[in-house]
């Protein structure tokens, strides 16, 4: 309890608490930034904290790292285009949101989920970090296969109605993660002699090609005339609209934070799983993908959850949770402390006024984040989309070569932009590509060192890794159960994201032959000649 | 239980996008399988260049080890199996721009695609500014001061942006030395 | 609205304040040029970094860049260019324009690449600017490990799995070289992770028998008592318990050690790279980069240029021919 105490005093000292409200700023700047994230904004001000007392230089880049993965939502939303990676999940219905002129609402779900998950977070954090980093600890390399395994079933999910394109998609995804240099062997795989291949392909050019850059084409070829029609709704919040976030809200935390807590793992796997469960428990799933207020919130939660939970293997093992905490580990150890079991006895000043530094800045963020999404929804209402898509284009490239100061990343980011747009009017669904990229590496690394460590496959009996088996046969029974449940179920036969184009050109989908695929009844289509880009499985 | 088509229809007045396009459509595009037989090929054709190119990879450096070609060969053996499904099931889509639009979306294409490759050699200031007053230009934007100040102004602010406030590198090509 | 506007407005030019005043220092804007008439260095200098911002090799050379500013009388522009196990970082340092205007971050797996056929670089290619840092690396077990010294895992029949940051990497050919030269490489297996924290990760969590990753990076768990170090494959260094052995005190013919420095393009003319050297190792022996290297807890190690250079061409050769043995030559 005293520690609590003496983590407050801590804090409430005014430099403190400034330079939380100058990092939480300075993170929404840099993590609206597509291609800027969070790591770059904290490996930079690191040396500025080495002077200041220690607590003091770890709230400026908590407030950075808080602020920058709740700010990814941002553009993510408003223009598909992810500021971080974490906000991956939330551009399909985020965007679809504001696209029905509901922007200012969906910034506020991502404000309200994102500080509640980061909230949340924060005090399992605190009440039981040390019991946690078991949790971290137990998690070897068989686990990591069957947890890669089972948040890739969410591409089964995310492609209903759709499954071979959506299969297609997600491997097509594992493939370009395979080019590079094999983790296991070192052997360079379809690299062709290129240095810039042999460094493998990154997945965020590709997701800012795919998401944004593609739109951007679409809105080039449709001159953006969508948007004319567009009443915006002037949004209130109330209570009954909370109740309704809640629960998926609590269930996105949840999730994030556990798999934040597990290293390597982050807010990018975790919205999307926390997605997929939020679809999953939901008994109206029909606008899932099309602009799911519970789907978005549970994604916003679960990322800036697993921020907290990334803490959890950094703070008591000395453990980067993800790039960023690595980075944060530099800060603590340079005044001399050891991130570990000693520095909670040590130094709870510093770890508990982190606990509470961590609360004000969420709570400096919901004020920040819900004062500014009024700003962001009438900015994107008024700058014409003349100007809005071709800037949107100027960012891409800038911060797609800010990554590595590469050119190579921002050819990359050309071609997955062609390719997003080809396959995108083909119907189809783009998330499983990017989730395929992300997982694929990390199932194949978990497989291959879990038979080098046993020699066999009696890995996969272990306890850890058959209940995570079990939860993945599960979900997949679920999946196939759904797609012939649902056979015969017509209309809305379209995936997750960026599957119908916004122009003119209107895919017209029809059932060819007798099973499995499910089409689009015909007479709705003249309905839908602009249709939002994401568009979800209809059912009930 | 099926509730599509209200689904349907009340979805598409709230998304608020006007039809106001599908005056550019011409019958031709309405639909087509065209595309996903052609992706389908695409598709089967580079899951057999997989598995071939996988026959040359080493063999594990390790016995336990499965080896670097597993993963590889199971993809293409999967994006075979699913080209072949797509070829044998392909839906109807219109991939290509309506007539109106084609040389639009080409010249965004091309624009940016320059933009990439200028970025280095003539530095972002310029090939930015230049980028934008193209792509408004093509957006439709006539006002002199919109396509002049915009992409200077943009550029500029830009570039101060990454450059000097966050400490990100980006190569001022023939700018170089005046910034 | 219009409140709202100003609210924000108001947040913004505080941040550009802070961040203002924060990068002022950090990018140089404030460090005057030296030389007005055109000396070297004239012009901002480029300092291509190989590995990831917030690594050591990066956080190394951001400290050792701020201080340098000043020394070396021009803006250090960092630049992170990663992958390939350094590969990509390289590559760009040597092909940029040998004028002394770009430097290198330079790490040990410059002269192991080539070797392994990941990417051409061989001693010729570069020339040494300083070496500023070594560590050795620590070969480690979980502190509940049955095996209480080297001996015990050289008398084991046991198969012994070893996490290391990855194949290839000079955590992985360490353990290679002391197991060939222990005799017990047969037994032995490489567990490759991604980065030294993963592989600590692995042995903190009981998944593999052993970890070999360098000393600063094992320090603080061999602290916290969750990691028992066995041996040092280098000289002793002195935050690690005094009782742990080196490699030659066993009697094992073997030491490896991983280092950090600065290296440049070929062709730099010697008054160039004797300045650089110079204005660096200045900035090394400051007081702000001793402090910081103190903290973090790698070893400040010396090399000026020639003895980096030479230093760099006998690991190359050295490592030639221990990656053959160890059979994962190419050449």
């Amino acid at each position: 309890m005293e520690n609590w105490a003496i983590g407050l005093e801590a804090v409430a000292d005014p430099t403190v608490l400034l330079l939380i409200v100058a990092g939480v700023l300075i993170g929404i700047v840099v993590g609206a930034l597509p291609g800027i994230s969070a790591t770059v904004g904290v490996a930079i001000l690191l040396p500025f904290t080495f002077v200041m007392e220690p607590l003091q230089g770890m709230m400026l880049l908590l407030g950075i790292y808080g602020g920058a993965v709740y700010a990814g939502s941002i553009p993510a939303i408003l223009v598909r285009a992810p500021g971080t990676p974490a906000s991956a999940a939330s551009v399909a219905d985020g965007n679809a949101l504001t696209r029905k002129g509901q922007a200012e609402r969906a910034l506020k779900i991502s404000v309200l989920a994102s500080c509640l998950g980061g909230i949340f977070g924060v005090i399992v954090l605190a009440l039981m970090a040390p019991a946690l980093a078991s949790i971290a600890l137990g998690f070897g390399p068989a686990a990591y296969f069957m947890l890669a395994l089972l948040a890739l079933t969410v591409v089964a999910s995310v492609s209903e109605g759709r499954m071979v394109k959506g299969l297609i998609s997600g491997v097509i995804g594992i493939g370009i993660a395979m080019i590079g240099l094999d983790t296991i062997q070192g052997f360079p795989r379809l690299t062709f002699g290129s240095a810039d291949l042999t460094a493998g392909i990154n997945y965020i050019p590709v997701m800012i090609g795919l998401f944004a850059v593609s739109e951007a084409f679409m809105q080039f070829e449709s001159k953006a005339k969508l948007k004319l029609d567009v009443a915006t709704e002037k949004f209130k919040a109330s209570l009954k609209w909370l109740a309704r976030i809640s629960p998926s809200g609590l269930l996105g935390s949840v999730i994030g934070f556990i798999i934040g807590v597990i290293p390597g793992t982050g807010g990018d796997i975790g919205s999307f799983v926390a997605y997929n469960e939020a679809k999953r428990a939901a008994r109206d799933k029909s606008k899932f993908g099309r602009g799911d207020e519970r789907g978005l919130a549970a994604a916003e939660a679960a990322k800036n959850s697993g921020t907290a939970g990334a803490m959890v293997p950094m703070l008591t093992l000395g453990i980067p949770g993800d790039v960023t905490s690595a980075v944060l580990i530099g800060a603590i150890t340079v005044h001399g402390l050891q991130p570990g079991p000693n520095l909670f006895s040590g130094a709870p000043d510093l770890v508990y006024g982190i606990f509470i530094g961590f609360l004000v800045v969420y709570l400096v963020l919901l004020i920040l984040g819900w004062l500014g999404s009024g700003l962001w929804s009438k900015l994107i209402e008024r700058v014409p989309s003349s100007y809005l898509w071709p800037s949107v284009i100027v960012l891409a490239v800038i911060g797609c070569y800010s990554l590595r100061s590469s050119a190579f990343d921002v050819l990359i980011m050309l071609i997955s932009a062609v390719v997003g747009y080809v396959l995108a009017k083909a119907g189809f669904p783009l998330a499983p590509l990017i989730i395929g990229m992300i997982l694929g590496p990390i199932a194949e690394a978990g497989f291959r060192r879990a038979m080098i460590i046993e020699g066999d496959l009696s890995w996969i009996f272990s306890p850890l890794p058959l209940v995570l088996l079990i939860l993945t046969l599960l979900s997949v029974g679920f999946a196939i159960w759904r797609e012939f449940a649902h056979h015969g179920s017509l209309s809305e036969t379209i995936g997750m994201d960026n599957t119908v184009p916004p122009t003119g050109a209107t895919p017209v989908v029809t059932a060819d032959g007798p099973s499995g695929e499910q089409g689009a009844a015909g007479s709705v289509d003249s309905e839908k000649p602009a249709p939002s880009r994401s568009s979800g499985q209809s059912d009930s | 239980m099926n509730a599509e088509k209200p689904t349907a229809t009340a979805d598409a007045s709230a998304r608020g996008h006007a039809p106001a396009d599908s005056g550019d459509e011409t019958p031709e595009q309405a639909g087509g399988t065209f595309a996903d037989r052609m992706i389908a090929v695409v598709v089967i054709l580079l899951a057999l260049t997989l598995l071939l190119l996988t026959f040359g990879f080493p063999a594990p450096a390790q016995p336990e080890d499965p080896g670097t070609a597993i993963l590889p060969r199971l993809v293409g053996a999967a994006l075979l199996v699913l080209g072949l499904a797509l070829m044998l099931r392909p839906e109807t889509a219109a991939v290509a721009p309506p007539r109106g639009a084609r040389g639009r979306l080409t010249a965004s294409v091309i624009a940016t695609a320059t933009l990439v490759f200028l970025v280095v050699p003539l530095g972002f200031p310029v090939a930015i500014a230049l980028f934008l007053a193209f792509a408004l230009w093509l957006m439709g934007v006539r006002k002199v001061l919109g396509l002049v100040l915009y992409p200077i102004i943009a550029s500029g602010f830009l570039y101060y942006l990454f450059a000097d406030l966050l400490d990100v590198y980006l190569p001022a090509g023939i700018l170089e030395g005046v910034l | 609205m219009t409140t709202t506007r100003r609210r924000c407005a108001a947040a913004a030019l505080a941040a550009a304040f802070v961040l203002a005043g924060c990068s002022g220092g950090d990018d140089g804007e404030g460090a005057e040029a030296d030389g007005g008439s055109g000396s070297f260095p004239s012009q901002p200098i480029n300092l291509i970094v190989p590995y990831a911002a917030g690594g050591s090799a990066d956080s190394t050379a951001r400290q050792l860049a701020a201080v340098a500013q000043d020394t070396c009388g021009a803006p250090i522009i960092i630049r992170n260019a990663t992958g390939g196990s350094g590969a990509v970082g390289f590559q760009a340092t040597l092909s940029s324009p040998a004028d002394g205007y770009t430097v290198g971050s330079a790490s040990i797996e410059l002269t192991m690449l080539d070797h392994m056929g990941i990417s051409e670089i061989h001693p010729d290619d570069y020339e040494g600017i300083l070496q500023y840092s070594e560590q050795p690396i620590v070969f480690g077990v979980p502190a509940d490990s049955p095996y209480q010294s080297l001996q015990d895992v050289i008398d084991s029949d046991d198969r012994v799995t070893v996490a290391t940051s990855g194949t290839g990497g000079i955590y992985h050919l360490g353990y290679e070289s002391m197991a060939l030269a222990a005799g017990i490489d047969d037994r032995t297996v490489n567990v490759p992770f991604d980065g030294a924290a993963s592989a600590l990760q692995a042995a903190l969590g009981d998944q593999t028998a052993m970890v070999s990753v360098g000393a600063a990076e094992m320090r603080p768990h061999i602290e916290s008592g969750a990691i028992r170090p066995l041996a040092i494959a280098g000289d002793p260094v002195d935050y690690l318990p005094e009782d742990v052995p080196t490699l030659h005190e066993l009697g094992i013919d073997s030491e490896t050690t991983a280092i950090l420095g600065l290296y440049a393009p070929a062709g730099v003319p010697q008054d160039r790279i004797e300045l650089l050297n110079e204005c660096f190792n200045e900035a090394r022996e400051s007081d702000q980069f001793s402090d910081y290297m103190e903290t973090t807890g790698l070893n400040q190690r010396y090399r000026d240029a020639q003895e980096f250079d030479q230093f760099m061409g006998e690991e190359y050769d050295r490592f030639g021919e221990l990656i053959d043995e160890i059979g994962m030559g190419v050449h």
